[in-house]
Order: structure tokens, then C-alpha cells, then sequence
């Protein structure tokens, strides 16, 4: 697979619970009730999705209340993508895409899961639809940059043209 | 007490690596009429997010050359787009030309150099 040099996938992690899901938007809070959520999104964190994945795993398994399983499953998508999973992957963005269709990183994490599975088509539309809901993010930019390095793959090609030249003044002459 | 919400939006940057085996093309024209002749050519590397976002673009730097073939005061005269500026400004300062003659003048004239960056369809590799 050319040009994929990062995988940016995107990972909440959250300290202290204190806002209610309607005031939570791009931003989420998972309180510390969940140590296995918070502790698997420091693994996955640190780059770590072989403990990463089986802890966000457990914490979904005790999570309370929807915004926990959002939580859970964005991360899972994200360590998933970590580990070259990408058919496990693209199960929980699924699911947070599903409660959640305005949730722009689930849809830079899906695009790369589609990426990964050379669903091109279907990752140009997420990437599409993120950089809509969020146009300034530079994480789908990159997303958007192997999208283009997978379907349409460029050489660089610098030219050197030393034919001009102009005079100097008297007063900038070197010494 | 009302606890603050703490986020943390966090990019994760994990393995997919592919090595950056891919190499930018040079190619050079060079005026034979030139006053000073090149001695180092340094090409600038084609910036990364120039790249991923595809943005091709010329730039061109002037500068004087001074008797030993070092580069002096060299600034950029166009841009058509400022992420190229940078590295062209730097391979023209870490280029050199050759250095003139005891009796040879110091020619009264600034030499310029184009830099155009540009990305092509890759071409496809024959099985």
C-alpha cells in the first residue's frame, strides 16, 4: 500500500465527568468511574494498542450510560486502525456514526479504516463529510493527503532555471 | 462543586509506515551566458504539506554572489505561494559558485534563480 506513512487516527480521552451529552460536542469528558476506559486511552495514548484495545474493551463492557459507549467505541475504532484491523475498526465507528452522524472524528477514523480496506470511494465521502463539519481540521487534511497518494499518486518534479539576472546598484556592489 | 471538564483530543500517530523511497526529480537550465558559474546547486525539498494538499508553485530568489562564490543578501523576488518561500531561500543560500580569479571583477549583476515545484501523475511501475 503506497504513501501511507501515518496512521492519524483520532483517540478521546477524558478525565473528570461534568457535562451533560447535549453540551458535549466535538468534546467529550468520561468521569473516572470507567478506570478501564481511562486507562485503555492512555495505553492507546502511548501508542499501545495491544493493551490498549482489551482495556477500552473491558471499560465498554462496564460503561454506564451511552456517552461511556461512544467513548469506548471511538476509541476501539481508533485501536483497531492502530492495529491493522480495519474491518473491527470500521464495526465501532460504525456505531458511534450511527448515535452520533456529526462526530467528525469517527469520520477521519472511518476514512482511514476505508482506506485500509482500498474502499475508496466511501472514504473520499467521509472525508468529505468530516472536512464539512469541520474545515480547518489538519488530521483529515493528512487523511485526505493518503486518500490522494493511494488514488491519485504524484512524483515531485522541482525545475532550477538559472536564466535570469539583474543589475546590481553601485551601492550593493560586493566586495 | 461543579468539577471542570477536562478533554483531550488526541492524535494517535501509529505504524503504516512506508519508507520515503520516493525521490524528487531535478531538473536544471542553466543560462550558458551566466556571468558566475554554478559550482553546488542544492535543489530544496518539496514541502510535505505542499505535497499532501497538492499545491504546485514557483518561486524565485535573487541574490549576489561574492568573490570567493558565497552566496550575499539573497530575498525572494515572486512567490506564488508562501510554503515554498523557505526552502527555496535555504537551497539557495547552501548553494556556492565558483570563486573568480585574483584579477577576475566582481560583475555588477544579481543572479536569480527559479525554482518551480511541481507534481506530476506518478508513473506507473511495469510488473
Amino acid at each position: 500500500m503506497r504513501g501511507l506513512l501515518i496512521l492519524p487516527a483520532m483517540l478521546w480521552l477524558a478525565a473528570v465527568q461534568a457535562q451533560s451529552d447535549d453540551q458535549i460536542q466535538s468534546k467529550t469528558v468520561l468521569g473516572p468511574s470507567n478506570i478501564f476506559l481511562y486507562d485503555g486511552a492512555n495505553a492507546l495514548l502511548a501508542g499501545d494498542a495491544e493493551e490498549g484495545v482489551p482495556l477500552t474493551l473491558k471499560g465498554l463492557q462496564v460503561a454506564h450510560g451511552q456517552r461511556e459507549q461512544k467513548i469506548a467505541h471511538s476509541n476501539l475504532c481508533a485501536g483497531f486502525l492502530m492495529l491493522g484491523q480495519a474491518e473491527t475498526a470500521l464495526e465501532h465507528c460504525n456505531w458511534v456514526l450511527e448515535i452520533d452522524p456529526y462526530n467528525w472524528r469517527s469520520y477521519n477514523n472511518r476514512a482511514l479504516a476505508y482506506l485500509q480496506l482500498k474502499r475508496y470511494e466511501e472514504s473520499e465521502a467521509d472525508i468529505k463529510r468530516g472536512q464539512e463539519l469541520n474545515p480547518r481540521s489538519e488530521k483529515l487534511k493528512e487523511v485526505k493527503g493518503l486518500y490522494l497518494d493511494e488514488v491519485e499518486p504524484v512524483d515531485e518534479n522541482i525545475t532550477i532555471d538559472d536564466r535570469r539576472s539583474e543589475p546590481i546598484s553601485p551601492l550593493e556592489q560586493p566586495q | 462543586m461543579k468539577r471542570c471538564a477536562l478533554t483531550f483530543a488526541v492524535l494517535l500517530f501509529a505504524g503504516l509506515t512506508l519508507a520515503d523511497d520516493e525521490e524528487t526529480v531535478v531538473a536544471r537550465i542553466i543560462d550558458s551566458g551566466l556571468e558566475r558559474i554554478p559550482l553546488q546547486t542544492i535543489a530544496p525539498e518539496y514541502p510535505r504539506k505542499a505535497r499532501r494538499d497538492r499545491i504546485e508553485g514557483e518561486v524565485r530568489v535573487c541574490f549576489e554572489v561574492d568573490r570567493r562564490g558565497r552566496i550575499r543578501r539573497a530575498a525572494v523576488r515572486y512567490s506564488s505561494h508562501r510554503i515554498f518561500e523557505r526552502p527555496s531561500l535555504q537551497a539557495v543560500r547552501a548553494s556556492t559558485f565558483r570563486a573568480l580569479g585574483k584579477d577576475e571583477p566582481v560583475p555588477a549583476i544579481k543572479s536569480c534563480r527559479t525554482f518551480i515545484f511541481a507534481l506530476q501523475p506518478a508513473e506507473s511501475v511495469e510488473p
